[in-house]
């Protein structure tokens, strides 16, 4: 078998055993691997009756056929049902689904609950289940030092952190140390006991066609060529990746500065101090083109010195806008906390922004936190917050469950300054300047995850090739302040990175015209695996993940009124540089994507002939009950 | 010809093993990505420090390599952490790096002939 | 706004076009400038290179992104190559 291993690893946490299964054939052609097979998985084996935190929810690993590849950059999707009902999903880089791969496995799927904490150690064809009592507790570092050393071999970890162990919400799984993956899947993991997953492999990825693999592989590192690209993009993410867009959010007013009050700063961090200041050399995932996607960095001065770590992609110090602050130390203070314990920085940048506005409007009081005075601003109050979080402890015990859950128990009408879709906290993603974000982020099957529609930036017109037949207006869709053919490009965005993220690849990698034109990914698919087929029968593919995973949401109730952003989104404009509220123009929108996508208006549940035509038959039985009750 | 060798720069590698897998192609069964088949080796540190590849090659058996052109690591690494070049222009490449990291912190993350902007020092109140 | 004052502009540069730069920002003296074009060239005198990076010869200049220009009053307008430049601007190039 060319690129599929096509082997499924299951492990029975209850009964310290493991067993492999063959993937269906027809399963790899429909759905290709990764986070496609993972929702079938899903879809199939965690239904409605399952509750997130009993011992029947299942968590799955899964990589796809160009994994060991290079272009399959280490990527893996980790799937789980998350405690609110949606699907959690995360992708995550790093090294480790290189070695699970050549390990011989696609997927590892785990079962039930352990009663004490456990780790598992895949090692080629041996697979072991060992005590891990040595390893709760401990940060991630020490996880990843300790299970190199009790093994004895250089094994790549996936684990959680204390976060992760004491079921803060949305703490995520940390992958080769600082890669970040799946939010709410940590939590998942450490509520079933299991502290790491340690992998180990010698074997390799065969390929069916290598010359022409090769000379697809070269088109595309030349589409990212750092001076022949046309994409303004690449020269400076492939240093700074997020970093470069501190200074043109903040010129735009892009930021959800002062948990979104405001658009932009006085004074904001910017990037380039960053680099001349902090950071120490790169680090990359498996395999990127890119000369330093991640950094490593090291506070040297001050009073956190010290503090070292890893970091990409740096979309935390973007929301360091919603908690006011524009300090590098304090920041990467932040990041070491966050990834040494597995909380995701999102959730606790947003929930802490949000009870600052608490307290900034008196709906909570020292008293409630605990003596810290929660302003904007308060660079120790932050850091000393993150802390309780992430132990849990007075205050923090509060804020761990997430804002949703935190505001019930406040009260007060603090439910009116939440951040959240779908009970989930944003990502820094604008909405009130970018209606296609925005749109976007409201239909989202996992909360706002930006991942599954990255980037929505548009391509030079100029440079899209003439024989391609782009199913939207490239012009008119990517206009920002305007609904015209919203929902066609959203689809867009949504079916080509299913596609992209089933393969795997990362989305952040996806520049120039790689975002428009499926035809060279056609070809690194077709050459690697000797699956062939059409553009269309390919661009399906995607389509019917996505339609999967909505039916997956809506068996579970959600509809088309969860489908929405932020009240303040809707309501408040963007005082400093005034950009107006969104108003109705969502609803419109929305409206727009459920036509394009053969959705009921009304409920956004699938219509039958949508799912018949992408083959999704057995979905409609399962529909079909639904659709008797009330919408 | 004098005769070149591989020459890596440990600060400058990402870790990221594009050599070890490109190298597995062009010198193993040549359809198989396979670390243990390649020639080069990244040991990467778990604690994050610093990445260490090892290569024990001469460049006669890259069947990847084009004629005369750069064998297949060379050209795969992101950051140009790996270099295959005599004794001499070695020397001149490493003193003319050193220098230029002083100057301008990007070249902490590739190297000055991966790169092919103009750059400038710093000035230092101007951040 | 006196008659005899120097109009100024204020550049930002981010990422890659601050390494060649040497700067984040700066305040250019307009004078002699009319549009986006003009801009280039006197940027490119200063800093050799830069126009070819906002307009390569032969090459794509797309507005939408690379510069980003932000009026005093707030206003922040599609531009192009020909696009007036006006005192109090804020230009960010990236």
């Amino acid at each position: 078998m060319y690129g599929y291993t096509g082997k499924l690893l299951r492990v029975d946490l209850e009964a310290r055993q493991a067993r492999v299964e063959a993937v269906p054939e027809d399963w790899q052609e429909s759905f290709i691997g990764c986070r496609g097979i993972n929702t079938i998985l899903l879809y199939k084996e965690v239904g409605p009756e399952v509750d997130p935190f009993s011992p029947d929810n299942k968590l799955i690993f899964g990589t796809g056929p160009l994994e060991g590849t290079p272009i399959g950059m280490g990527r893996i999707s980790i799937q789980t049902k998350h405690p609110k009902r949606f699907i959690g999903e995360g992708g995550s880089g790093g090294h480790w689904g290189a070695q699970l791969k050549f390990a011989g496995y696609d997927y590892v799927v785990i079962e039930k609950k352990a009663d004490e904490p456990v780790y598992i150690l895949i090692d080629d064809s041996r697979v072991e289940i060992r005590d891990a009592a040595d390893l709760w507790g401990k940060d991630v570092r020490e996880k990843n030092l300790i299970l190199r050393r009790e093994t004895g071999l250089p094994v790549e970890v996936a684990c959680i952190g204390p976060g992760g162990e004491r079921l803060v919400s949305d703490a995520k799984v940390m992958v080769t140390l600082d890669h970040a993956g799946g939010r709410g899947c940590g939590t998942i993991m450490g509520d079933k006991k299991l502290a790491a997953i340690a992998v180990h492999g010698t074997g390799g990825v065969k390929v069916k066609d290598p010359e022409r693999f090769l000379t697809a592989y070269r088109r595309f590192r030349k589409l990212l060529d750092l001076k022949d690209t046309i994409d303004p993009f690449v020269p400076s993410w492939a240093f700074l990746s997020a970093n470069m867009l501190l200074q043109m959010f903040s010129e735009q007013g892009w930021l959800h500065a002062y948990n979104a009050q405001r658009g932009s700063m006085e004074s904001f961090l910017n990037g380039e101090e960053y680099l001349n200041e902090y950071v120490t050399r790169p680090e990359s995932g498996f395999c990127c083109p890119f000369p330093a996607c991640g950094r490593r960095f090291e506070v040297k001065k001050g009073k956190y010195a010290g503090v070292s770590g890893d970091e990409r992609e740096g979309g935390f110090s973007i929301a360091a806008a919603v908690v006011g602050i524009n300090s590098w130390p304090v920041m990467l203070k932040f990041r070491e906390l966050c990834s040494l314990s597995g909380i995701d920085e999102f959730m606790a940048e947003y929930t802490i922004g949000w009870a600052m506005e608490c307290y900034e409007r008196g709906i909570i009081t020292k008293q409630d936190t605990d003596g810290i005075p929660l302003t904007f601003g308060n660079e120790d109050a932050f850091i000393a917050m993150t802390e309780k979080i992430i132990a849990r402890e007075g205050f923090g015990d509060i804020l761990a469950r997430g804002s949703q859950e935190a505001s019930k128990i406040i009260g007060k009408g603090s439910e009116r300054y939440l951040l959240t879709i779908k009970g989930r906290e944003l990502e820094v993603m604008p909405q009130r300047n970018g209606y296609q974000m925005a749109l976007a982020l409201a239909v989202c099957e996992g909360g706002p995850d930006h991942t599954r529609w990255y980037p929505p930036y548009p391509p030079n017109p100029k440079s899209i090739p003439s024989d391609l037949n782009l199913p939207f207006d490239p012009v008119k869709a990517f206009q920002t302040r305007s609904v015209e053919d919203k929902g066609r490009l959203v689809k867009w965005l949504y079916d080509s990175r299913a596609i992209l993220e089933s393969l795997p690849t990362c989305v952040f990698i996806v520049r120039n015209i790689l975002g428009i034109d499926l035809r060279p990914w056609l070809d690194l698919y077709a050459t690697c695996t000797g699956y062939d087929c059409s553009l269309e029968a390919f661009t399906e593919k995607g389509e019917r993940i996505v339609n999967l995973e909505r039916a997956y949401i809506v068996r579970e109730g959600f509809r088309k009124e969860h489908d929405t952003v932020p009240r303040r989104m809707l309501e408040e404009p963007i005082p400093d540089r005034n950009i107006p509220p969104m108003g109705e123009n969502l609803g419109l929108m929305v409206d727009d994507y459920y036509l394009n996508r053969g959705w009921d208006l009304k409920t956004g549940i699938p219509n039958e002939e949508k799912l018949r035509n992408l083959n999704l038959d057995f979905v409609i039985d399962d529909l079909k009950s639904i659709r008797k009750g009330p919408a | 010809m004098k005769k070149k060798v591989f020459v890596i720069d440990n600060f400058l590698c990402t870790g990221c093993r594009n050599c070890e897998m490109w190298c597995s192609i062009a010198k193993g069964n040549r359809d198989e990505f396979k670390p243990s088949l390649a020639t080069i080796t990244v040991s990467r540190d778990p604690e994050g420090k610093v990445n260490i590849p090892t290569v024990d090659c001469d460049a006669s058996g890259c069947a990847l390599r084009e004629g005369d052109g750069l064998p297949i690591c060379v050209e795969m690494c992101p950051t140009g952490a790996i270099i295959f070049c005599d004794l001499k222009e070695l020397k001149s490449r490493r003193a003319e790096y050193l220098e230029l990291k002083k100057e301008q912190p990007l070249f902490r993350l590739i190297a000055p002939w991966k790169y092919p902007y103009p750059y400038r020092r710093w000035s230092s109140k101007e951040i | 706004m006196r008659e005899n004052a120097i109009p100024y502009a204020f550049m930002k540069y981010v990422g890659h076009v601050a390494v060649m730069t040497g700067k984040t920002k700066e305040a250019l003296d307009i004078d002699q400038v009319e549009d986006i074009s003009g801009l280039l060239d006197r940027l490119d005198k200063q800093y050799p290179g830069f126009k070819e990076v906002f307009m390569p010869p032969g090459g794509i200049f797309n507005s939408r992104t690379g510069i980003i220009l932000r009026r005093a009053n707030g206003a922040a307008p599609v531009i192009d190559k020909n696009h007036p430049i006006q005192e109090g601007d804020v230009l960010t190039f990236w």
